[in-house]
């Protein structure tokens, strides 16, 4: 069946949609902080200038979406942005649209920490690669 | 081997594509600040150059205020 053979790539895209997204906040973030500084909520500011939280806030992210792109530490990655989106909703953005879309990307983040590593991760090419060598060498 | 470098070439591809997408383009700005109302307000009223437009500057009249 061609849609069993779809299956596959179901874990990939999501993680790859889920990468470029966060890329695109993150390299948003970096490139004009000063639009972003009215989301830090006020207990974060006593931590340091706005601006730099918000350029520490979007290097995390470009961070963590090269992970995930790369497929590398994918668990703790998402895990991660798991707890990050979390904080974002519950502590930043208040009841509202936004906050519901963001919702759905710590839903759909935690989807990825449960599957882990996908086909076309490196996680799961190395960890393919040990099992083969330890298969030889048993 | 193969596969992990094709995972890497694929990744910078989507990395770099992002950043061009993002840093040669200006994006719509999120005006998004979280308000008490639950009205999201995108767009609003941000000009986006930083530009001041001089034509809209209030002048002063030279006359008197009549206070």
């Amino acid at each position: 069946m061609v849609a069993d053979n779809l299956k596959k790539y179901g874990p990939t895209i999501l993680r790859f949609g889920i990468a470029i997204t966060l890329l695109w906040f993150g390299f948003s973030q970096i490139k004009n902080p000063n639009m972003w500084v009215g989301l830090i909520p006020k207990f974060v500011q006593v931590l340091g200038s706005p601006v730099m939280i918000i350029y520490l806030n979007g290097t995390f992210e470009v961070l963590l979406a090269t992970l995930l792109c790369l497929g590398l530490f994918t668990r703790i990655a998402s895990a991660l942005l798991v707890l990050h989106l979390f904080s974002i909703v519950t502590f930043s953005l208040g009841y509202g649209a936004v906050a519901v879309r963001d919702f759905g990307l710590m839903i759909s983040s935690l989807a990825i920490f449960f599957n882990g590593a996908d086909d076309f991760s490196i996680d799961y090419i190395i960890s393919e690669k040990k099992r083969k060598g330890n298969k030889r060498g048993g | 081997m193969k596969k992990v470098v094709a995972v890497i070439l694929l990744s910078v591809i989507v990395i770099a594509l992002v950043a061009a997408v993002v840093f040669l383009y200006n994006p719509p700005k999120p005006n998004f600040q979280p308000n008490l109302n639950g009205n999201i307000s995108a767009g609003g009223n941000y000009s986006g150059s930083g530009s001041y437009n001089q034509s809209y500057r209030p002048r002063y009249s030279g006359g008197s205020y009549g206070g």
